[in-house]
């Protein structure tokens, strides 16, 4: 791998990353709820927020679009 | 089960497991690294964080070694269903050390030059065209990106917001993982380490690990003698099935069916758990319910559905007992259908 490709991948991942983060940030601060109503409030403590702000974060492009395709609550 | 959501379900019994995990972990790194001392080839002189980059990585290798052992190992004996009950935090803390593994690796051979270290991490070994001399790295930072999302997304909130589907497919992907583990170890240790302690661990990992799902699927497969009356299955002989546990049916066309027998009822549902996807039939009847090994979710032997205030459902099946034996319909009753237990001695025996 060329060092210029490697900067090329590099810099996706971290852009990747960067959005991820963003994204993170949108659920932890209400996209949870919206998706899920178990996660309303309370229902989803900040230390849950972040426990599961990896993921989604590293998940950013599925949960993104849940976020705005998702009607129906989630099984359980 | 609907609720709210936890940071960790914890109980006395995972409090200990967690305990003595911890207590091994460190014990491993401290052994690691004082032998690593002791037995170093004469000329060599490893540094404190080289002598951690090689005890955190074969100890990240021997945890995922061992979790991929659990589900089978458990399937043969009830002694290895507590580490089954505790596979998630096995796995978040296998990742956690695979973790400082790759830090390490990145700040020790990387971090001193004045490229960035994740572009040096991508070309300071340009042999992509090698087999043998493939930049191991490369395959190691993959698996870790592969365990991350495994360990970021174990959280019942994922089951929940992923769905069992993607969440079991997702995590299927160790499998993944570890194949590139143990290239990244082939490639990578194993070329210019001389001593026989890292050709055990890959060897003897690879190797159980392989055996062990050769079996388990072999004997799974084994449905021959299960051909019963009318199209319904042979579970076993009444006095063969342990109390409070499960026999694991697999027809040919279907999901698996679990068998469980609470005292004198016998009654059948299906082996996934509407949680996690989870073997139910790994599990036990507690309180009259059908306990999930994972997670604990609760399922009513005489309907398949969880108790109230919980509402999921899980399919049920027939269930009948001739001459001693006990024979399942294979076919499934809809989520949540009544279906009256076979009473051993009872009205409905037959024969």
């Amino acid at each position: 791998m060329s060092e210029a490709a490697a900067e090329t991948l590099v810099l996706a991942l971290g852009i990747y990353a960067l959005i991820g983060v963003l994204v993170g940030l949108i659920y932890m601060f209400g996209g949870a709820g919206r998706i899920d109503p178990a996660a309303k409030g309370k229902g989803l403590p900040l230390r849950v927020r972040l426990l599961v702000f990896p993921g989604i974060a590293g998940l950013w492009p599925l949960m993104l679009t849940k976020l705005f395709t998702q009607k129906e609550p989630p099984v359980s | 089960m609907s609720h709210d959501y936890k940071m960790v379900q914890w109980n006395p019994f995972k409090k200990r497991f967690d305990v003595w995990m911890l207590s091994g972990v460190a014990l491993y790194l401290v052994s690691f690294i004082t032998l690593t001392y002791a037995t170093q080839p004469e000329g060599n002189s490893f540094t404190p964080i080289q002598a951690m980059i090689r005890a955190t990585g074969t100890l990240a290798f021997l945890m995922l070694n061992f979790i991929l052992c659990i589900g089978p190992l458990a399937r043969f004996s009830h002694r290895f269903r507590p580490f089954l009950y505790n596979r998630r935090h096995i796995g978040v803390t296998t990742f956690l050390i695979a973790l400082v593994h790759g830090g390490l690796v990145l700040l020790w051979y990387h971090g001193f030059s004045e490229t960035n270290a994740f572009v040096s991490l991508f070309i300071s070994n340009p042999r992509y065209d090698s087999i043998s001399g493939f930049p191991f790295e490369v395959l190691g930072f993959i698996a870790l990106i592969i365990m991350f999302l495994m360990a970021a997304t174990s959280h019942d909130f994922w089951n929940a917001n992923l769905g069992p589907g993607i969440w079991k497919a997702l995590h299927m992907s160790v499998y993944v993982a570890y194949g590139l583990l143990v290239a990244h170890m082939a490639l990578g240790a194993l070329q210019f380490e001389k001593r026989p302690i890292f050709f055990l661990v890959l060897g003897t990992g690879a190797g159980t690990v392989i055996l062990l799902h050769l079996v388990s699927s072999i004997a799974s497969l084994r449905i021959s003698d299960r051909i019963g009356h009318e199209g319904w299955l042979r579970v076993a002989e009444v006095r063969e099935l342990e109390d409070k546990r499960a026999k694991i049916i697999r027809p040919v066309d279907g999901d698996a069916i679990a068998v469980f027998r609470d005292g004198d009822r016998i009654a059948a549902v299906s082996n996934i758990c509407r949680h996690q996807g989870g073997p139910l039939g790994e599990g036990k009847v507690v309180d009259g319910c059908i306990t999930c090994p994972w997670h604990g979710f609760q399922y009513r032997m005489e309907d398949g559905q969880s108790p109230p205030p919980f509402t999921e459902k899980i399919a049920t099946y027939a269930t009948r007992i001739m001459n001693g034996t006990v024979y399942v319909n294979p076919k499934p009753n809809p989520p949540g259908t009544p279906q009256a237990p076979s009473e051993v001695g009872g009205s409905n025996e037959q024969g």
